[in-house]
């Protein structure tokens, strides 16, 4: 399924689950069509909405309505760079991206 | 002296050769300076264990390696039990134990850790450590009961069993009808034929696994030992109260969104995650990813075989997912039923490493190595080594003696029965190739030569674990440097390159002190003993750490610097353990493929890692470290 295009140039990111994440969600994967200037944290609103079951496990809801990582997981884009938890700027995401949400503990 | 608490204040020595034991007492200073576990552990090593001439860099040459690789399977090399002061105590996760010796696969450090009621019953009975040296003349097993006293029996009746059946068997004998057994570390076929890299075994199958412990206890002809000590002779806290709430406090802590993916999916969820960021270890390192990644990955382990979760003695985690394959009916085409302890690197190990995509194979492999007391990761790794080697026709025509005894099949990637008739050859060291393998991939490359050391994935001769090094970079520098060996337990450096903190796939001149720190933060961890997995649900590690020092020794002055320079000095003391065995500048270095070969697929295909990139990276270590520009450290240390 699809989000709702936003404005501007869309493209579609997969959002690729790992661990947890996966289990939780029931898939291993979900394609979302976003604007091409969507900052993470709106990526990750558009998830919580295709995948109600991540809210409260690997995605968490703040007083001020918008959807972060939880505490435990991290982001990774196309599998090469860790994303900021933090990070709040548009990210310029093009065709074929994706965004990994993962454990933030590597050991074993 | 003032009055110790959290501590005995001595260890108990034991001679097998003539049977005598005593007591020596252990300084404060030293118990204050190195902790307990690894830290202490180190300690007694340079105590029980040094050299007989104070070497600084002269002791080994190529040519004398395989001499003192065997220098460590003769009576005088030690085998160290050793405790914490916070064992006995209700703090999760701390009931852990070291064992330390000299390795016959590396010649240098041995440094392992296990989860055991064993760790609270060797303090009762020993002391802060049990010092076993000498050589029985006959299969021995080792009793120490509420008396202290050890007691050296025959045990040639156990000799041949595999772990499980050894712990049982001596539970069963020692059982004098009281609520509490004795508590029993073993080996199995595997350590009784001084296989380098064989493991201890305790509770049913957990392993101190890395560096050929299994070996030394094997040479020692000591197939076990049983310990059940006194509860009275549990040393006081010094603040009981304030240790009981704080271990209130963090067991809460450690069932929280910190330990999750440990308590819920184990470490085995790594293989699909190290898969997509293209550093699984696959097919001896020629890949880092695996096609059949998934069919064993922990997500799908979950859903497709029955799995429960296990905890170590006095944990609230949980970690532990043993996994059931197969049918109790073994009849027409039923597979016989097997459970096995899963964990990452047994499953990377037995699984990709070796090429194999059945979960069933990996699973039944990783059973047959703790049956066998042998270490996965090794095994794994002079698996893969052979395979690649026997492909590039190096090894002749090697067969795999098949379960009979009959000449069977022949090396190849992906077949999972194979491995586990060779794993049986390498634990019993039987045939050409059985033997040459339990050698382990340094001495066996050395051996086969024709370039093969190339690709025997291994550094100071010990095995890689599960994690590619030319994609992640900080961990490069901790393989080639960790004084064990390439172990990625005792430099916890790859939470770096799990993070924005660095980019994984480049270097940079961070890298040398993130390496130092995140060692110092694994050498305090294992010497309190504190399992890693705990590691996130601290609020401050070296705060909350030196705070709990404080309530169980009583030391008011001990704070978060005192530890840190602690775990430092841990550091240097393993550095020169391993310096008085012959260590060399070219000791810290990385195999050959990956130091030449571009990675070849995944998302990091075409990164390598150049040996003048990992000498930069080392020099910086280096000076992290206040050693000298050869990476020598002062050994005056020692007496510190
Ligand atoms: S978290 Fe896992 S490895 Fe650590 S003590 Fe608990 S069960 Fe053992």
């Amino acid at each position: 399924m699809k989000s709702a295009a936003p404005n501007g140039v869309s493209v579609v990111v997969t959002v690729e689950l790992f661990g947890l994440a996966r289990v939780r969600a029931g898939v291993s994967s979900v394609c979302l069509t976003v604007d091409a200037q969507t900052p993470v944290t709106e990526l990750l609103g558009a998830l919580a909405q295709e995948c109600p079951d991540l809210v409260g496990s690997a995605l968490c809801l703040s007083d001020r309505g918008t959807i972060s990582v939880a505490d435990g997981y991290a982001l990774n884009r196309n599998g090469l760079a860790f994303l900021s938890p933090e990070i709040e700027a548009p990210l310029d995401w093009a065709p074929g991206d994706s965004l990994l949400l993962l454990s933030n503990q590597a050991g074993g | 002296m003032s009055a110790l608490y959290g501590y005995r204040g001595f260890a108990t020595v034991v001679d097998l050769t003539t049977g005598e034991y005593r007591r020596d007492p252990i300084p404060q200073q030293a118990l204050r300076s190195t902790i307990g576990g690894i830290g202490l552990g180190t300690w007694l090593l340079h105590r029980y264990g040094s050299p007989p001439v104070d070497h600084d860099g002269d002791l080994l040459s190529d040519d004398n390696r395989k001499q003192l690789l065997d220098a460590a399977l003769e009576p005088a090399n030690p085998l160290i039990f050793v405790t914490s002061p916070l064992v006995g105590t209700r703090l999760t996760t701390s009931s852990k134990f070291a064992v330390m010796t000299r390795s016959p696969l590396t010649g240098f450090i041995a440094d392992g850790l296990s989860s055991s009621h064993l760790a609270v019953e060797l303090k009762r009975a020993c002391g802060d450590a049990l010092v076993i040296t000498g050589r029985s003349q006959y299969a021995a097993l080792l009793h120490i009961d509420a008396d202290g006293v050890p007691r050296i029996t025959p045990a040639a009746h156990l000799m041949g069993l595999s772990t499980m059946d050894t712990e049982s068997a001596v539970k069963q004998e020692l059982d004098d009808g009281s609520r509490r057994p004795v508590r029993v570390a073993c080996i199995g076929p595997a350590g009784e034929n001084l296989v380098r890299f064989a493991s201890i075994a305790n509770d049913g199958g957990r392993q101190a696994g890395r560096c050929g412990p299994g070996a030394v206890m094997g040479s020692k002809h000591l197939k076990a030992i049983a310990v059940r000590g006194n509860p009275e002779s549990d040393p006081p806290i010094a603040d009981p109260m304030a240790l009981r709430a704080y271990a209130r406090d963090l067991s809460r802590r450690s069932l929280g969104a910190a330990t999750a993916k440990y308590r819920e999916l184990g470490t085995i969820a790594n293989v699909s995650v190290f898969n997509r960021l293209g550093t699984l270890p696959t097919r001896n390192f020629q890949q880092s990813t695996f096609e059949g990644a998934e069919a064993v990955s922990g997500e799908a382990l979950h859903q497709t075989r029955a799995t429960r979760s296990a905890h170590c003695a006095n944990c609230t985690i949980g970690c532990e997912k043993i996994v059931t394959v197969g049918t109790k009916d073994t009849g027409a085409n039923g597979a016989r039923e097997v459970s096995a302890r899963l964990e990452y690197e047994s499953l990377f190990a037995l699984g990709p490493l070796v090429g194999v995509g059945d979960p069933d194979a990996v699973i039944r492999a990783v059973r047959r190595c703790d049956e066998l007391g042998l270490d996965t990761i090794s095994a794994g790794g002079v698996i893969a080594w052979a395979i690649e080697t026997a492909e590039r026709g190096l090894l002749g025509n090697p067969q795999v003696a098949d379960d009979d005894g009959s000449a069977g099949r022949s090396l190849n990637f992906g077949d999972g029965a194979a491995v586990i008739d060779l794993l049986d050859d390498i634990g019993h060291r039987r045939g050409p190739l059985g033997n040459l393998l339990a050698e382990g991939s340094r001495l066996a490359a050395e051996r086969v030569a024709g370039g093969s050391e190339s690709w025997a994935m291994q550094v100071k001769g010990l095995e890689m674990p599960g994690y590619e090094p030319r994609s992640l970079k900080t961990l490069a520098l901790g393989l080639a440097t960790t004084p064990r060996g390439a172990c990625h337990n005792r430099t916890s450096a790859y939470d770096a390159d799990f993070s924005p903190e660095v980019d994984r796939l480049a270097v940079d001149d961070q890298r040398g002190k993130i390496a130092a720190d995140s060692e110092d933060f694994a050498a305090a961890l294992d010497s309190l003993i504190w399992c890693k997995f705990l590691r996130r649900a601290f609020s401050d590690f070296w705060e909350d750490s030196a705070a709990v020092y404080r309530m169980v020794t009583g030391w008011e002055d001990f704070d978060a610097d005192e530890l840190r320079r602690a775990a430092a000095h841990i550091a240097d003391l393993k550095k020169a353990y391993n310096q008085r065995w012959g260590w060399r500048r070219s000791d810290d270095t990385l195999p050959g493929r990956t130091l030449n070969e571009p990675l070849a697929d995944g998302v990091a295909a075409g990164v390598g890692l150049t040996s003048a990139e990992l000498d930069a990276m080392i020099a910086d270590y280096y000076r992290a470290r206040g050693w000298s520009a050869e990476g020598r450290v002062d050994l005056a240390v020692i007496a510190l």
